[in-house]
């Protein structure tokens, strides 16, 4: 009985010590983003009267930070809708194909998201530059979409071994043609599924620094690169970067907060199966 | 009339595999194979009125050779094998930890999720300024103690270190993830027959969970170890490979190679070496994956 007890408590212990390690850094960059600039270097513990003209500053100072905001939203939702629409019916086929060499397909497009980012970012630099499409949303969204991709595949593949194959077979022999049982009868059912690769899709461009380093430079910039102008030559920005990254993790985390279950069946699906 | 209907039947499925493989072949395969054939060639973009021109394996050649290939390779496996063995374990520990009831469980899991999902792009700068020598957090706890303030980021020996720190900080959530999922997946009927037996927790750890666990911690072992393969943004933003080239990984040199030195050959046939290197790494854990598999089915 005594035993249990303590073992109980250790156990909380360790868990709330964890919680607070992983935690901490988060909670950290929300009261810095909050901090009055001249008191950013004072002690961590000094007491300091909440404001939000680091946020004002962020968008103030430069343009460049408003307009990387709605590039963001216009390309990472663009690529994730541009990945779902060619991704899933791919996965779809994937997951119901008798074709011999479907296996060795979905590992390889799967390897493509292992690509090392400047083996595909460098030629299409040189093909965007060539097209003159470079720094355009156009070859953002593009590029995205063929690393976002794989992902969708990969997840929503999963998703569909779940669903019966009896159900699109009474379908079509209602005298539906594949295409439409897959809209109307597949798709709705993998809602839940879709949900969560969309977040994954979502991620997956809203967090790429690398690509975005390369391919939109200024006119195309999203806040991954934005934020990094706040480093500038004379010194560091910081009340800036706080408030910027608040204003990058936050959308992702209510985002995660909503869906979570989802996200993390998503994310466990192709590697446990149950 | 059966194989008829089969063949009509496969001929209308053939319209999904379509447009997704076109799509990766039009912007995915065509860019792969124009830098194959530019990896032939020498090009410097600094000088771009001279066309590139056939140069044979030179560039291959140069990469193994001079451009310190064989230490950037080092120092990322360094980084590779340091990062990830340390996220199996704590993700193993947090995982065994938060497989049970308890209130809070939901807010925990939720709070050890957050890491994984953030930008690494501003991760690296939340973490830049933690690892400040004159403002930083770490330097404030530790000048509490009376040490004096390090710089982190700014000593060779301690820089990378302080990225695989940075990693496993944000990573760890993913293996955890993972590997409460496997656990999870433990049917009960295992656990209650080892304690019939009088398994001690130990040889429970190590007869039943482990086993179970092991084709989990090896897919997710393998993504981690090509995602650190290839890892860029962490290293362009808190070190961009300094001080001394001491963080200079392989992905960095090579972004290092291609727009900041303009030399377009040799940037790709150094991206095709590490294309390469994560092709390699797929093969070993595939054939451990599927040993491992065989071994459990029986």
């Amino acid at each position: 009985m005594d035993k249990g007890w303590l073992q109980k408590t250790i156990i909380i212990f360790f868990i709330t010590l964890a919680c607070v390690v992983f935690f901490f850094p988060l909670l950290f960059t929300f009261f810095m983003s909050l901090k009055p600039y001249m008191q950013l270097f004072e002690e961590p513990t000094a007491f300091f009267v909440p404001t939000l003209k680091n946020y004002i500053n962020a968008f103030g100072q430069r343009d460049d930070f408003f307009r990387a905001l709605t590039n963001s939203l216009v390309i990472s939702s663009a690529t994730t809708i541009l990945a779902i629409v060619f991704g899933s019916p791919l996965a779809y086929w994937l997951s119901r194909t008798q074709f011999r060499g479907k296996n060795l397909i979905a590992v390889a497009i799967l390897m493509i998201r292992m690509i090392p980012m400047v083996s595909l970012a460098l030629p299409i630099y040189l093909l965007a530059d060539n097209l003159g499409i470079l720094d355009t949303h156009l070859v953002m969204i593009l590029a995205h979409t063929s690393i976002t991709m794989p992902l969708i595949v990969w997840v929503m593949r999963g998703f569909f071994f779940t669903i019966p194959v009896e159900l699109e077979e009474s379908a079509v022999i209602d005298g539906c043609s594949r295409l439409r049982a897959f809209i109307s009868v597949i798709m709705p059912l993998t809602l839940p599924g879709l949900a969560a690769t969309s977040i994954f899709g979502f991620l997956s461009s809203w967090n790429d620094l690398g690509y975005a380093l390369i391919l939109g430079t200024f006119n195309a910039k999203t806040l991954p690169v934005s934020v990094q102008g706040f480093v500038t030559p004379i010194g560091t920005l910081w009340g800036e970067i706080f408030a910027g990254s608040v204003i990058i993790v936050a959308p992702v985390f209510i985002f995660i907060l909503l869906v979570q279950k989802h996200f993390i069946r998503g994310l466990t699906m192709g590697a446990v199966k149950g | 009339m059966k194989k008829i209907r089969k063949k009509r039947f496969l001929n209308s499925m053939f319209i999904f595999f379509i447009p997704g493989t076109l799509y990766l072949l039009v912007t995915v395969i065509y860019p792969l194979l124009y830098s194959l054939q530019l990896s032939f060639t020498s090009w410097n973009l600094v000088r771009p009125e001279i066309e590139p021109s056939f140069v044979g394996l030179e560039n291959f050649i140069w990469v193994f050779t001079q451009s310190g290939f064989w230490w950037n390779l080092l120092r990322t496996f360094y980084f590779v094998v340091l990062a990830i063995s340390l996220e199996i374990l704590l993700g193993f520990l947090l995982a065994l930890l938060l497989n049970r009831e308890f209130y809070g469980k939901k807010l925990s899991r939720t709070l050890l999720t957050l890491p994984m999902v953030m930008t690494p792009g501003v991760v690296g700068l939340i973490w830049k300024w933690i690892y400040n020598p004159e403002f930083g957090i770490i330097n404030y706890f530790m000048s509490l103690f009376g040490a004096d303030p390090v710089s982190f980021l700014g000593n060779p020996d301690t820089a990378m270190l302080a990225l695989v720190l940075v990693d496993v900080w944000q990573m760890t959530s993913f293996m955890f993830l993972m590997m409460l999922a496997g656990l999870q997946g433990v049917p009960q009927e295992l656990y209650d027959s080892s304690s019939i037996d009088g398994a001690s927790g130990w040889q429970r750890l190590i007869n039943v969970i482990i086993p179970v666990l092991k084709p989990v911690i090896l897919i997710a072992a393998m993504i981690r170890t090509m995602e650190g393969f290839r890892i860029f943004d962490l290293v362009y933003v808190l070190t961009e490979g300094g001080p001394s080239n001491s963080t200079e990984v392989i992905s960095l040199k090579a972004y290092n190679i291609a727009f900041r030195q303009f030399e377009m050959g040799r940037a790709a046939a150094y991206s095709y070496v590490i294309v390469g290197i994560m092709i390699f790494i797929g093969l070993v854990y595939g054939r451990y994956l599927q040993k491992s598999e065989r071994l459990y089915s029986g």
